[in-house]
């Protein structure tokens, strides 16, 4: 798929996930999720170097953050450091993981005493894949 | 702080009432605890702790879990505060710990099913964003820090839930499981288990214990099958049992208890020795294993309560004593012994805990009994001093040496007095108490003397008494010391009784206490127990059958359950053949009589319309419903006879054709006690107080010895004589009069068969020289009983009768062997009955 397909797909998905947001509907998760997803592809295509490539990993990293997918976030972190995206814009993608974990403990001030944020967001996902007493395949 | 969560993967199992009872036992273990509620879909724990302290509500509390997390997840910048959602539950007076509850909210109140939907909607623990998890840690980590527990106990959601999950694998550090003893439950609490125990890895946390329980068992699990070895393989993943098999554990197990489980009843902590059931055992058992820490506690708790429990059931049942022929006095009820009471020094400043109070009918205190630690009993003793007015002291103990409980009995005089142990080794049961100033030291003399006082449940404790002071003359070095003179002491203490009941009841006991007892069959055989029975039957029954009150001997003859049977006749036995060397056997005289009466009945009915049944009836009411001996109101024969003769001279002297009139005036001389003086000083006055028809009668055709008790007792006084003893003399008198009929020889020919007085005319009178015999068995019969009283009322009463009366004075010398040869002799033809020593008849 080319890059301006997709970024018509990229700003239509983002709009979709804004309105359900405002509407505090369960969906907006899986649609800041496809957002994430889109991003991803976009970030394929375009370098990290380039603007419009900067602006799609940052885009992946936070859509995942809005899907409440920390894990996910953290991953393409990670991928896109690997992958030679600048300095500038893994400082960048760090503070949005920070921002995320510091909203978090600033939330639950006790349970940050107790427990690394990131562990928390990581056993959340794990949950969330496993369910309830990680019973599931 | 340690954080135990309660699972059950199926509902209805009593987890929460676990949780309740846990959160309260550690709370009196001086630990501080939090008990929270997570199974927000079905709450109940404020319900099982709220009824621990207040029977009627239950805690009186708006927040809760569910509504906490609500307020959380709506993003509130400060935090609720928590003890807005926890309520403070009370524990017994001087617990130094505290028990806190979070319960899921106030339940079943609509608002709390509205707080619900809420938190739903607002949070849910599975969301990606991790709010819902961190919420949840946020809130274990605020009860940490803001509490500070020792313990925090979840009772966590049913089944497989979000909540359920998160409590048991991001929050426990121990997993109780509970789960009931079928396929079901086994297979999918296994599955629960094996995912916990793999999940420490996933999430990398330290490994969480898990503690498989059984819970609503009502006897021992399968051991065989699929159940049972979903069973072990749970017990090897978790912890068990180690008690019996280290190397094969076996489940915690709670068992069923219908009358808990149906109330809910929170009994962990319980002192009271009523709340212990096997159920609060096992919660016991549990909780020494579920909190190490508290081992020694629990272990303690369930010590006193078993303890108390037994010796509970001990005060309250009909004990054996040492000796297994013993009986005991009368029980404590259940309605006189109180449990758990606080009692308060008289200036208020200390207090005492008694596990148990015995108190009397009118509500003081007698018997105090307190679970101690042996090195804790002289100060127990001192405090029992000031508090309150009890007489006996029991103090219980865990026995170090030996296992068991050991419990020491300590009595005193007044209230003032010091407690001084005792050799008891039974606690005191009440009757003790009203009859002896210090229940520890018991004596037959006041036993006696209470029994005289009309304390009839003495009876059986003064017979076994007797016994056991008998016991080694048989049982050697099995039984107690022989104690022949105390054994005298008690039965001329037993025979001195004047109550007729309290004697009646003596007689029941001793042909009790002389029957064969078949369950002691093994003990008595081996160790002399029959012989013992043989032993009571002989020197103590048959002595008492004739030096009791003679109504009391008739009264128990005429009991309908004792006819025949062996120990009720060891009296007549005594008697006729220790005595007048006859064979007495009712039984074969029973048979012979049943067989003439079926001849005459047959004979009556010639058209044979009585059947069978109606013969063994006539034949039955004839042999065992009607008394052989009795107390007759009626004017005696020889009143009516004097009577007769005042009106009439020339009176044939048959009583058969006897007219109202004279009966009436016979009637009016008895009922009038002056006439009735005046006419018996004038008998006496001519020595003329026969036996036979004045005082009593002896009818050889019914077999009916009869006394006449209002002339016995217008006569006592006359002669300086207690009526008591007079009517035994005239009852022995008598009963020599129809053993003579009723026994027979030592060539099984009826005995000597002296023919007696008619009941109907003066002039046919017994024989002189029978009278003498007779007399004679009756000196022998008392000599041989030792009763100086009865001798004494024989000597002064023949001295009023008629010569031959007084003849055995002269024929006391001749040795009874020697009598009973002639009587046989005589019997058989070859010699004049006349008597040796008895001299002619004047």
């Amino acid at each position: 798929m080319d890059a301006n397909t997709l970024n018509a797909l990229v700003s239509s998905a983002i709009w979709r996930a804004e309105q359900l947001d405002d509407l505090e509907l369960d969906a907006a998760s899986s649609a800041w999720l496809e957002v994430s997803k889109l991003e991803e592809e976009l970030a394929k295509i375009k370098p990290a170097e380039d603007a419009e490539g900067r602006i799609a990993r940052r885009g992946a990293v936070r859509a995942a953050l809005k899907a409440n997918d920390f894990a996910r976030a953290e991953d393409l972190a990670q991928r896109f450091a690997e992958d030679g995206a600048s300095r500038a814009l893994c400082k960048e993608l760090r503070d949005l993981l920070k921002a995320e974990v510091n909203g978090l403990s600033e939330r639950f001030p006790s349970a940050s005493r107790h427990h690394k944020s990131g562990d928390v967001l990581r056993l959340a996902k794990l949950l969330l894949e496993r369910g309830p007493f990680l019973l599931a395949a | 702080m340690q954080t135990i969560a309660f699972y059950s993967y199926k509902g209805g199992v009593g987890r929460s009432l676990l949780v309740a009872n846990a959160a309260r036992f550690l709370g009196m273990l001086g630990k501080r605890v939090v008990a929270l509620d997570l199974d927000i879909e079905a709450p109940g724990l404020h319900y099982k702790l709220g009824r621990a302290t207040d029977s009627d509500s239950k805690p009186a509390i708006a927040g809760g879990a569910v509504p906490y997390l609500v307020a959380t997840a709506k993003g509130a910048k400060n935090p609720p505060p928590l003890q807005e959602h926890m309520a403070k539950l009370a524990l017994p007076e001087g617990t130094e710990g505290w028990l806190q509850l979070m319960p899921a909210g106030p339940a079943p109140r609509r608002e709390y099913w509205t707080a619900l939907k809420q938190l739903r909607e607002r949070l849910r623990f599975d969301e990606p964003s991790g709010k819902g998890l961190a919420a949840l840690l946020d809130l274990h980590a605020r009860i940490e820090d803001e509490l500070k527990p020792d313990y925090l106990l979840i009772d966590s959601r049913t089944g497989v839930t979000e909540l359920g999950g998160l409590a048991t694998t991001a929050l426990a550090d121990c997993v109780v499981c509970l789960l009931v003893p079928n396929q079901e439950s086994v297979d999918g609490t296994l599955a629960i288990v094996e995912a916990l125990k793999a999940s420490s890895k996933q999430t990398g946390r330290d490994p969480v214990r898990v503690v498989p329980v059984m819970a609503r068992t009502t006897g021992d699990p399968a051991n065989e099958g699929r159940m049972s070895e979903g069973i072990e393989r749970l017990v090897k993943l978790g912890e068990g049992r180690a008690e019996d098999d280290k190397k094969n554990p076996k489940p915690f197990v709670l068992p069923h208890d219908s009358a808990l489980g149906t109330t809910d009843k929170v009994v962990v902590g319980e002192k009271k020795a009523s709340a212990f059931s096997p159920l609060h055992k096992a919660y016991l058992e549990l909780f020494q294993h579920l909190f190490p820490q508290a081992r020694k506690e629990a272990e303690e708790a369930l010590h006193r309560l078993t303890a108390v429990a037994q010796l509970k059931e001990e005060l309250t049942e009909r004990r054996r004593r040492r000796f297994r022929f013993r009986d005991a006095f009368d029980p404590w009820k259940e309605s006189a012994i109180e449990e758990g009471v606080v009692f308060k020094s008289d200036r208020g400043k200390t207090t005492s805990y008694a596990d148990l109070v015995c108190r009397s009918a009118k509500g003081d205190p007698l018997m105090i009994v307190e679970y101690v630690s042996e090195s804790e009993e002289s100060e127990a003793l001192e405090r029992w001093k000031e508090h309150g007015d009890a007489r006996c002291v029991i103090l219980l103990h865990k026995r170090t040496q030996y296992g068991g409980y050991g419990q020491k009995v300590y009595c005193r005089s007044g209230r003032w007095g010091k407690f001084e142990p005792t050799d008891r080794h039974e606690p005191p049961t009440p009757i003790e108490f009203e009859i002896f100033e210090n229940p520890g030291k018991r004596s037959i003399d006041e036993m006696l003397e209470a029994l005289h006082r009309g304390n009839a449940e003495l009876a059986p404790e003064l017979v076994a008494e007797w016994q056991e002071c008998m016991a080694g003359l048989i049982m050697h070095k099995f039984g107690p010391p022989w104690r022949p003179g105390e054994a005298r002491r008690i039965l001329d203490g037993l025979a001195a009784t004047e109550k007729v009941e309290v004697a009646v009841r003596i007689l029941r006991y001793a042909a009790r206490k002389a029957s064969h007892r078949p369950e002691f069959d093994d003990f008595d055989e081996r160790h002399g127990g029959g012989a013992l029975n043989t032993i009571t039957e002989e020197e103590l029954f048959a002595p008492l059958f004739w030096r009791l009150p003679a109504e009391a001997a008739i009264k128990y003859m005429s009991e309908p359950d004792h006819p025949f049977w062996t120990p009720c006749l060891a009296g007549r036995r005594l008697l006729s053949e220790e005595v007048m060397g006859l064979h007495y056997d009712p039984l074969r005289n029973a048979l012979k009589e049943s067989d003439s009466l079926a001849g005459q009945l047959l004979d009556e009915d010639g058209e044979g319309d009585h059947d069978e049944s109606q013969r063994l009836h006539v034949i039955e009411r004839r042999l065992f419903r009607e008394s052989r001996s009795r107390l007759c109101d009626d004017p005696p024969p020889l009143l009516l006879w004097d009577q007769k003769l005042r009106d009439d001279r020339y009176w044939s002297g048959d009583l058969t054709d006897l007219d109202g009139k004279t009966l009436e005036k016979a009637k009016k001389l008895m009922a009038d006690a002056s006439q009735l003086r005046t006419w018996l000083r004038g008998r006496i006055n001519k020595n003329s107080l026969v036996t036979g028809s004045l005082i009593g009668r002896y009818d050889p055709a019914s077999g009916q010895v009869e006394l006449y008790p209002a002339i016995l007792d217008a006569l006592g006084p006359l002669l300086g004589l207690q009526p008591r003893y007079l009517k035994n003399i005239v009852f022995i008198q008598l009963s020599v009069w129809a053993i003579a009929h009723q026994a027979r020889d030592c060539d099984g020919q009826p005995g000597f068969g002296f023919a007696v007085a008619s009941a109907a005319s003066p002039f046919q009178r017994e024989s002189p020289a029978h009278i003498a015999l007779s007399q004679y068995f009756v000196f022998r019969l008392i000599e041989r009983l030792g009763d100086i009283s009865l001798m004494g009322a024989f000597e002064k009463l023949s001295e009023k009768q008629p010569e031959p009366y007084r003849r055995w004075r002269s024929m006391r010398r001749i040795p009874v062997e020697q009598m009973r040869t002639a009587l046989l002799r005589a019997r058989l033809g070859e010699a004049a009955l006349g008597l040796p020593g008895a001299g002619s008849e004047s």
